[in-house]
């Protein structure tokens, strides 16, 4: 579903963000991208997302090129960046109709997704409020519902649980094991070790741009935790 | 104490005039930006310079020398509270940095004496803009002591503090006001586009002036302004009789009316500022039947939305076109020969129609909402960015704002001055066209500009609307687009002036096809705020 094929990015000034990256994420996919902070897993995501150029490679999501065919690619894809500044002069429900409409959702799907996401994050009662009154937590319970509306095949998380509440996070992890079970993939970027161990069943590790280790998760770990594992790989790379 | 004002000052001037950027910045592009900012405010400068110099030595031509420094004081005066009162409050409260700067131990009149610093760096730069060539052109006629030289420069830097409080009084009274109600942007815009208008009224009107009354005209003006503004015949006094008891009476109530509001507006800084950022939340939504609408209608509704939850951008957007219609008004109640004696423009009468449908484009060229429009998403930037929507898409979106806000005003004032003079029906067809020529180009203008330089770090939305470089390019280009074609009327009196009116049409209308054309083929992912 994702491929990511010799990814380099250099910013201005001459650092590497990302330094020829190679990665892929099949259908079904549950995939965490960890890191430490400035390894280049935000700038990995915002590439395959569309919302950042980059030098070398390429990125193809269901075989269609990010670089060529970047509407399409956005067509089949939801992305939310670890901290989503959401319109704040729009309601909740009044984001979550753009997003519909933007995304061309039918009337009937887009109410039934937003009734059944919406009540599953407890946030109905609030989407006609302004965006602007939302906790931090509420406007990424609510970032993560337009997520979902138009049933991507690529879902791209970055950081999805920091400021959620723990009823919030079994809710979004229930929905992502849901969602890949339906074929789509998710790639996401995590400092909770715990949850990337528990929840994936693959993991990427990435130090100063360069993809130190990949593979399924019980591979990865044989038989350690996960937090042995990064530490060794990161300590050694 | 000073020492923490002093350094949030420099703070703010670092991020106003992005200093520090340009410093520590390693892009390249991003210096030669700076270079050609600071190349068209020197070049803006330097033409109200000329400006106000033919303006002062137009005075000394009819004998009237000595109404000039009065006079000037109280047109910048004027301008100053003009300019202040649309940006004060959004400089002093609401400020992105609030919860930041209190949770210091930073009292509150530091951070209300810092942040009027700010805006009198800027209110600063105008004074001198006015008072230097016109004080210089008094002096030549004049020929006045060393003490008026002494006395102006002095007073330059006192001109700006009273006009600046009286405007920042009247939008912190307001601000107070709106923190309380739920509509407050829509009350904070009807009560400012009514005193913009009212200013504009009382500035235009001239009671019964006759033309046989024009060589009375600047004194009547003057003593009009005088009655607007309290302290200009202090300043004359001051100025051209040399009486230093009104020159120190002027420091000093430039200083103690600046301290009695810094004191008041400290003593409620805290209060407004927690009005203003508590959230109105029912919570009580229940799910009903939505509206479906197509992308470009999605990002319309998206856009009028914000435009219309800021009245610093509706307000700074919106006030060409309201002159726009004012002048038309004007004309049809006024009389075209009455507002030549207004605007001091012998023979306009003549060539009012030749040049009309420019006016209109040169009041519709002042702003427009797209040259923020890219700029003002901020940290949202990245919600269009990840749209699966075309480039043209959003931009038509944006585009489509001011081309609502633009062409309803465009259509009723040319309407209105259609009325008001007889013309044939090709300067009618003008009338009609030229105006929405021009609104199209700076309306795509505008967007050119702000995609190839935004700014998406902002602390306060005012940054953008009133002071980033893309608007004061375009306002650059919009002057410069009305002002050729104006000039070529009165230089080139043998040619017909439709027909140079007809020429720069063409020429725009090609410049907006293709500049319209290029932006539709940009990524919106390569549009970034230079690191």
């Amino acid at each position: 579903m994702l491929s990511i094929k010799n990814l380099t990015k250099t910013y201005k000034g001459g650092k590497k963000a990302v330094d020829n990256l190679t990665l892929d994420i099949a259908a079904g996919d549950i995939y965490g991208f960890i890191g430490h902070n400035g390894a280049g897993k935000t700038t990995t995501i915002r590439a395959i997302a569309g919302v950042m150029e980059f030098d070398q490679g390429d990125i193809l999501i269901d075989g269609h090129s990010v670089k060529k065919e970047g509407i399409y690619c956005k067509s089949i894809t939801a992305y939310i960046p670890d901290n989503p500044d959401l319109y704040e002069h729009l309601t909740g429900i009044q984001y979550l109709n753009f997003i519909g409409d933007i995304f061309q959702i039918s009337k009937i799907e887009r109410e039934n997704k937003i009734k059944k996401y919406a009540d599953a994050f407890e946030i109905t009662s609030n989407l006609g409020d302004l965006i602007s009154s939302y906790s931090h937590g509420m406007k990424q319970k609510l970032a993560l519902i337009s997520a979902f509306l138009h049933s991507p095949k690529l879902l791209l998380l970055d950081e999805p649980f920091v400021g959620l509440d723990p009823m919030a996070a079994l809710v979004l992890k229930n929905t992502m094991r849901e969602m890949t079970k339906e074929g789509c993939a998710i790639f996401f970027s995590t400092h909770v070790l715990d949850v990337a161990e528990k929840l994936c069943n693959k993991i990427a590790i990435i130090k100063n741009g360069k993809l130190v280790a990949s593979g399924n998760t019980l591979e990865l770990t044989n038989g350690n935790s996960l937090e042995e594992v990064f530490m060794e790989v990161v300590e050694h790379a | 104490m000073l020492k923490q004002c002093l350094k949030l000052f420099k703070v703010q001037l670092l991020h106003m005039f992005q200093i520090n950027e340009i410093i520590h910045s390693k892009d390249k592009r991003k210096k030669r930006n700076a270079i050609l900012l600071a190349f068209t405010m020197i070049l803006l400068g330097l033409c109200l310079m000329l400006y106000v110099g033919i303006m002062a030595a137009s005075l000394s031509y009819i004998d009237m020398t000595s109404l000039i420094p009065g006079y000037m004081f109280a047109t910048t005066s004027v301008l100053t509270m003009v300019f202040t009162i649309f940006k004060a409050s959004s400089v002093l409260f609401g400020s992105k940095d609030y919860d930041l700067l209190t949770a210091m131990p930073i009292k509150p009149w530091v951070i209300v004496v810092s942040r009027f610093l700010t805006m009198y760096v800027s209110n600063l730069v105008l004074t001198l803009i006015t008072m230097i060539p016109s004080a210089l052109v008094y002096g030549i006629f004049a020929k006045p002591g060393f003490g008026f030289y002494l006395m102006t420069t002095l007073g330059l830097f006192f001109i700006p503090f009273i006009p600046m409080t009286l405007a920042t009084a009247v939008g912190a009274v307001v601000t107070g006001i709106s923190s309380r109600m739920k509509h407050r942007t829509l009350f904070v815009t009807v009560i400012s586009i009514f005193a913009t208008v009212g200013i504009i009224v009382l500035s235009l009107s001239s009671g019964n002036v006759t033309r046989e009354m024009i060589s009375d005209l600047t004194k009547i003006m003057t003593e009009q302004i005088n009655s607007m503004y309290f302290l200009a015949p202090l300043y004359t006094d001051a100025l051209v009789n040399g009486s230093l008891s009104s020159y120190i009476l002027f420091i000093f109530l430039s200083i103690i009316i600046f301290a009695i509001f810094v004191k008041l507006i400290s003593w409620k800084f805290n209060a407004i500022n927690s009005a203003l950022s508590s959230k109105t939340a029912k919570g009580n939504y229940v799910l009903k039947d939505l509206e479906i609408s197509s992308p470009l209608k999605a990002l319309y509704k998206k856009e009028m939305k914000r435009y219309l939850s800021s009245s610093l951008y509706v307000l700074n957007t919106g006030i060409g076109y309201i002159m726009m219609v004012i002048f038309a008004v004007a004309v049809l109640i006024v009389g075209i020969e009455k507002m030549e004696a207004v605007i001091e423009m012998p023979g306009l009468s003549k060539i009012f129609i030749s040049v009309a449908p420019i006016m209109l484009g040169m009041m519709a060229s002042i702003m427009t909402t797209t040259v923020s429009s890219i700029s003002i998403e901020g940290k949202q930037w990245w919600i269009a960015q990840s749209l699966p929507v075309k480039t043209k898409t959003v931009f038509d979106s944006k585009i489509l704002i001011n081309l609502t806000i633009a062409l309803p005003c465009s259509v009723i004032a040319s309407t209105l001055i259609a009325f008001a003079v007889s013309a044939t029906w090709l300067s009618l067809l003008l009338l009609y066209f030229v105006p929405v020529i021009y609104i199209l180009f700076t309306t795509i203008m505008g967007i050119t500009i702000n995609a190839h330089m935004p700014t998406f770090n902002w602390d306060n939305e005012a940054y953008v609307i009133k002071q980033s470089a893309p608007v004061l390019i375009a306002m650059l280009v919009g002057m410069s687009v009305a002002g050729i074609p104006i000039a070529l009327i009165f230089v080139l009196n043998n040619l017909s002036s439709e027909l140079i009116v007809v020429v720069v049409s063409v020429i725009l209308s090609l410049v907006t096809v293709v500049l319209y054309s290029k932006n539709n083929k940009m990524e919106l992912k390569l549009i970034q705020q230079q690191k």
